[in-house]
């Protein structure tokens, strides 16, 4: 039999049976009060289309209501640490430190990252000058490596033993740095490592300031070999304490000596803290100051930014990046999605007027459920705002079922006007149930302290009511005034006519029915296999439950490319357990400067906390034997900032070589090991000494760049004075001492908290030694702890209104459940999909589950009302419902799949679990639903899951149809 | 009070009463005084120095106390060359242990902490400093055969004064420039310190020592102090 011809066969078979059906039918199928609800919506359509212009224009009207009030009220909050409720006890405590210490949030930081301690610092000065100017873009410029109090007493900080190696290394150095102080030539420069390294070898002194002076003296040579530049790091090189280059690879190789090409430096970062003056008329307040900085460091001359990486970060850079990432393909997505939203439609109704008429609705639910959110929910959120994708995917769903039953109806030989009147009674009711149970589901996200999503859930229900109201209005009213739009023939897929375009002598291109005709046999297909499908995905999603997780930390929202990101990196790695520097830090609040110092002993007992630091931290302890040490090695100090040089031996003039010879005659020669440095030295300046292209003058420079800088440190460090809290540079004190007295006290972690594991031990850590700790670390565990359980407390909830009210209309538990079972195995089969990404649950595309329930229950909704219409002898995927189903998920993923092409990983991560979520809920709906009805009537599970399969494979129901 | 702090800025000395200072300290530092008779005497040369001050013509540039100080240090000098052309280090280590601030240089190189020493090695320290310094005095700062070192000038800094030398080095070689620091901290005008070159000799010896004992302990370190004080290295 030919496949045409069987269609006709059926088609004729379907009309008898739907008129046959339909008559029969007085009451709903389902429930006595779906029939109320029907004959409601029936006088309801009778009444708009007797004065479809009236309805068209208070539509209109309230649409200029809905847009004038969303212009005047909506607005958008991006801080994400208010999506939670004020009152959880970690929103409290943060609360209370932002308003003793609201710069910590407001403040930009900027990160210096270098090769050297003198690079980064050169670029430290240099752009704290210019800020510093800019009093109307800043509070305060604080950059303490630079900063005059921390030049003069920076050595101060530490063990008293590191202070010591550090003032005695430059002490000892005194006479070397008289030396080239006076004369900054190469020769000079050699001629004082020869004479330190004589002096060295008749004293027994601990060579480690020697050895690290060699050490970075061969890396720039060495440099300067390869045809590089480096500028001899003097900080560095004449700090004891401070890592020496290659330090790691030197105690590796076997004969002391490495490759000149393995001495690097582990690069210094230095930080600025910026106060900005904030702009509150601006979406951004710090925008001005953000502004100035980047000019700022761009105007920087090269000779400060070569080999120096400058990047802002903070809250207000963060902030500011993140919009930028988001709105960067923003222009292609939304176009793409335009597109394919008007393919989606143009498919979904068969016809360019069905299409235009969705479209209306789904504007008019767009404006109205805008303008409630106006009223409803303003200042929205980073969750709530994200209503648009909810009503685009609902907004659009009951226009869809409703066209499409519309032009099922005409195309099996109902009148139009019967149709329309009819399809109030028929679909209505399915339509209303729909839109109760999904506006309930979302409404009981409100009950959640997730305000995000309290929110959304409160849009999302009024929406979904909305979109209703607007589907059974709007379309009768059009109709009444443009018949033609919904009675035109359903035409070719948009597909069909590419196809046409590119073979235009295709000799068969499928009608609109023949298509329909299609689906629905791929449709019947396909339906025998996927219940099993479903049911084998749904235990396998189920497995990975456990391992799904919110992530928390809008860190991993933002994209990891954008500058403010890559500064933050670097402040994380720089930070990470060294110094109590990291970014991320948990504070507590002390009335007085006794409460704090035990708070921050407290603390520093835990090994998961790397230090706990309070305002009197800062003052250094062991003054009395810190500066007695100064108070001696200052006449060296001294000797090596104004004194005139003394030479020891009469040396000849130096070059590369002779010192290399020199080197090599000593002990080193036979034995590299008795002195790697050295050796290491010596091997470097043979290197160059043999590269023909190595220009002196370039090494002299680099070698002595930032020499005066490192000298005029030195001299500042003879102005030390006893320091004492009132001494400590305001900018310091403020982010310590609150306006009203009381102390914070900020502990580190030990550990790299960007990883979840880290921070989460970190905050349990803090919080059993002291519960008050606030902090991004602490927000970023309890919005975990909180949202997680939100979701969890509103999915029961939700699913409970939903099956209550779904059984309160329908009277049928196995109804209810056909509805529900399948949307718990689509958000299984989603987290599962997640889980499998690699890509959590986020601020960003949590939305995805209040989505999945309101499309699921919707779609189950419909679905399950159509099979029970059509009888247990028919299957649903002969009518138009899944199709609509189908078409009202694919419209949806059409408009905001294209979201994970987004630069912005927050923003593509809820494209990808849309579209992945989305289609977990249509294939479960789809393959579920009727099984799960055909059991309910059959009562054999095994018919009802089995059966199909066994069709598919042996056609035992002896009803294989053929392919149209 | 320190010696520079309590020393007005006033007018010069002249050669008078450095010639009747030098006698003076010859005579503080010879053993046949008592300490009874130094502390007198002590106080008489404050006395002395004031008269002078005011009789005689100051010299360019020197407060009292650098005066003061610059005799101490002349009269270290001169003991010191005299006693080192004695045999053995014994004359030396007493004008060492009479002319330096000995208690400060054995709190200031141990440190706070003692380098760990129990207390008969504190002990054992503290008795071989004065003889250790000595030698280091004879091998470094006497200037030996090539002549003893000349006072040139003195300065007020870190609230002492420190009194210029050249330390001679034989024919051909530049004198070595060096500071003795004197402060009268504890009542007499003492030597704190020693600068040659730029590098003090406190910090020096504290490196040293802290850098023998991290590499091979307290008992080594002693070791070599008394193989330094007894002539042995």
């Amino acid at each position: 039999m030919s496949g045409g011809k069987a269609w006709s066969r059926r088609r004729r078979q379907a009309r008898k049976s739907s008129a046959s059906a339909s008559t029969r039918r007085k009451a709903h199928p389902a429930s006595p009060l779906l029939e109320r609800i029907g004959a409601g919506l029936e006088a309801w359509t009778e009444f708009t289309l007797a004065r479809p212009r009236t309805v068209l224009v208070a539509l209109l009207l309230l649409c200029c209501a809905a847009f004038a009030t969303a212009a005047g009220r909506l607005a958008v909050d991006t801080d994400s640490s208010r999506m939670l409720a004020e009152d959880l006890p970690f929103q409290q405590r943060a609360l209370a430190l932002r308003e003793a210490f609201p710069q910590l949030k407001e403040s930009l930081v900027v990160v210096i990252r270098a090769e050297t301690a003198d690079a980064a610092d050169a670029a430290a000065s240099a752009l704290r000058s210019t800020l510093a100017a800019r009093s109307d873009r800043f509070e305060s410029v604080f950059a303490p490596s630079v900063d005059p109090f921390f030049r003069s007493h920076g050595f101060l900080y530490g063990e008293l033993e590191d202070v010591e190696a550090r003032v005695n290394g430059l002490a000892s150095a005194g006479n070397l740095l008289a030396r080239l102080r006076t004369d900054q030539s190469l020769q000079n420069f050699l001629g004082a490592i020869a004479e330190a390294r004589n002096l060295a070898a008749f004293s027994e002194v601990d060579k480690a300031a020697l050895e690290a002076f060699q050490l970075e003296a061969a890396a720039v040579f060495a440099a300067h070999a390869r045809g590089e530049r480096r500028a001899f790091g003097w900080v560095g090189a004449l700090d004891p304490a401070a890592p020496p280059p290659a330090a790691d690879a030197l105690a590796s190789a076997p004969d002391g000596v490495v490759d000149p090409a393995e001495i690097v430096t582990p690069p210094t970062v230095r930080t600025m803290l910026l106060r900005p003056k904030l702009d509150y008329t601006r979406l951004n307040p710090a925008k001005p100051a953000l502004e100035a900085t980047r000019a700022a460091i761009d105007a920087l001359p090269s000779e400060v930014t070569d080999g120096v990486q400058i990047g802002v970060t903070g809250d207000p850079a963060l902030r500011a990046d993140e919009l930028q990432s988001v709105t960067e393909t923003l222009a292609i997505s939304l176009a793409l999605s335009l597109l394919l939203v008007a393919l989606a439609l143009r498919a979904a109704c068969g016809s360019m007027g069905r299409a235009m008429v969705a479209l209306g609705i789904l504007l008019v639910s767009l404006a109205l459920t805008t303008g409630a959110a106006a009223l409803l929910a303003t200042p929205l959120n980073l969750v709530s705002v994200a209503f648009i994708v909810l009503m685009v995917g609902l907004g659009v769903d009951f226009a869809i079922h409703l066209l499409l039953y519309i032009e099922e109806r005409v195309r099996r030989g109902f009148t139009f006007s019967y149709v329309l009147r009819r399809s109030a009674r028929e679909v209505g009711p399915s339509l209303a149930l729909s839109a109760a149970t999904t506006a309930l589901a979302f409404f009981a996200f409100t009950t959640t302290d997730f305000v995000g999503m309290a929110q959304l859930g409160l849009i999302g229900g009024v929406g979904v009511l909305i979109a209703f109201a607007s589907a059974v209005t709007l379309t009768p009213a059009v109709a009444a005034l443009r018949p033609n739009l919904l009675t035109s023939p359903r035409g070719a897929p948009p597909l069909n006519v590419l196809w046409r375009a590119i073979r235009p002598n295709d000799p068969s291109p499928r009608s609109g029915e023949a298509r329909a005709a299609n689906l629905a046999y791929w449709s019947e297909r396909l339906g025998r296999v996927a219940p099993m499908a479903a049911l084998l995905a749904s235990f396998g999603a189920v497995a990975l439950l456990p391992h799904a997780r919110f992530d928390a930390d809008p860190m991993n929202l933002r994209n990891a490319d954008a500058p403010s990101m890559v500064a933050f990196a670097h402040l994380a790695e720089q930070s990470a357990g060294a110094n109590g520097a990291s970014p991320l830090t948990l504070s507590v609040l002390a009335d007085d400067a006794d409460a704090a110092a035990e708070v921050a002993g407290r603390l520093e007992r835990s090994p998961l906390v790397a230090s706990a630091r309070s305002l009197r931290d800062f003052i250094p302890s062991d003054q009395e034997e810190k500066f007695e040490l100064l108070d001696i090695a200052g006449i060296s100090i001294e000797h090596a900032v104004a004194g005139e040089p003394t030479i020891f031996s009469e040396t000849t003039a130096h070059s590369p070589t002779t010192l290399a010879d020199e080197i090599e005659r000593s002990d080193v020669g036979q034995n590299p090991e008795t002195d790697p440095t050295a050796a290491q030295l010596a091997a470097a300046l043979r290197l160059y000494a043999a590269t023909p292209q190595a220009a002196d003058a370039a090494l002299q420079a680099d070698l002595y760049r930032h020499f005066p800088a490192f000298m005029d440190r030195v001299a500042a460090m003879l102005e030390a004075q006893p320091v004492t809290e009132e001494a400590l540079p305001e900018a310091l004190r403020e982010r310590f001492v609150a306006a009203d007295g009381r102390l914070r006290v900020e502990a580190s972690p030990a550990e790299d908290v960007r990883d979840p594991e880290a921070l989460s031990a970190f905050v349990d850590a803090v919080a059993a030694l002291e519960p008050r700790a606030a902090g991004g670390p602490v927000q970023i565990a309890g919005a975990a702890r909180a949202v997680s359980g939100a979701m969890a407390q509103a999915t029961l909830l939700a699913l409970a209104a939903t099956a209550l009210l779904a059984f309160a209309a329908l009277r049928r538990w196995s109804l209810t459940f056909a509805i529900l079972a399948p949307l718990a195995a689509a958000g299984a089969m989603t987290a599962a999909a997640g889980v499998i990404l690699g890509a959590p649950f986020n601020y960003a595309n949590v939305i995805v589950l209040p989505l999945i329930i309101g499309v699921g229950v919707d779609s189950g909704v419909h679905l399950a009302l159509r099979d029970v219409a059509v009888g247990p002898k028919k299957s649903v995927f002969s009518t138009s419902t899944p199709r609509a189903v189908v078409y009202s998920a694919a419209t949806t993923i059409a408009a905001f799949g294209t979201l994970a092409l987004s630069q912005h990983p927050g923003t593509a991560s809820m494209g990808l679990l849309l579209a992945i979520g989305l289609a977990a809920a249509l294939f479960s709906v789809l393959a579920l639903t009727p099984v799960l009805i055909r059991w309910a009537q059959t009562g054999a599970a095994s018919d009802a899951f089995f059966g199909p399969v066994r069709d598919a494979l042996y056609g035992s129901r002896g009803e294989k149809g053929g392919r149209p | 009070m320190s010696l520079a702090r309590s020393a007005p800025k006033s007018a010069p000395g002249s050669v008078i009463w450095r010639v009747l200072l030098s006698v003076l300290l010859s005579v503080l530092g010879s053993r046949a005084v008592t300490p009874r008779r130094r502390s007198i005497l002590t106080l008489r040369l404050a006395a002395v120095i004031a008269v002078a001050s005011v009789l005689a013509p100051p010299s360019a540039g020197a407060t009292p106390a650098e005066t003061a100080a610059q005799a101490a240090a002349r009269g270290l000098i001169d003991e010191a060359h005299a006693a080192q052309a004695a045999a053995g280090i014994g004359p030396l280590t007493a004008v060492i242990a009479r002319n330096f601030d000995i208690a400060f240089w054995e709190r200031f190189i141990l440190g706070r902490g003692g380098l760990g020493m129990t207390p008969a090695q504190r002990a054992e320290f503290r008795a071989l400093l004065p003889a250790y310094i000595a030698r280091l005095y004879k091998n470094q700062l006497s200037g030996g055969d090539a002549g003893k070192p000349q006072v040139i000038s003195s300065r007020v800094a870190f609230n002492d004064v420190f009194v210029k030398a050249r330390i001679p080095r034989g024919a051909g070689k530049q004198p070595i420039p060096a500071e003795w620091r004197m402060s009268d901290s504890t009542g007499s005008i003492l030597v704190k310190d020693i600068v040659v070159g730029g590098t003090t000799f406190l910090v020096l010896k504290r490196s040293e020592f802290r850098g023998v004992v991290k590499r091979e302990g307290v008992a080594a370190m002693l070791g070599r102090m008394r193989a330094i004080a007894e002539g042995r290295t």
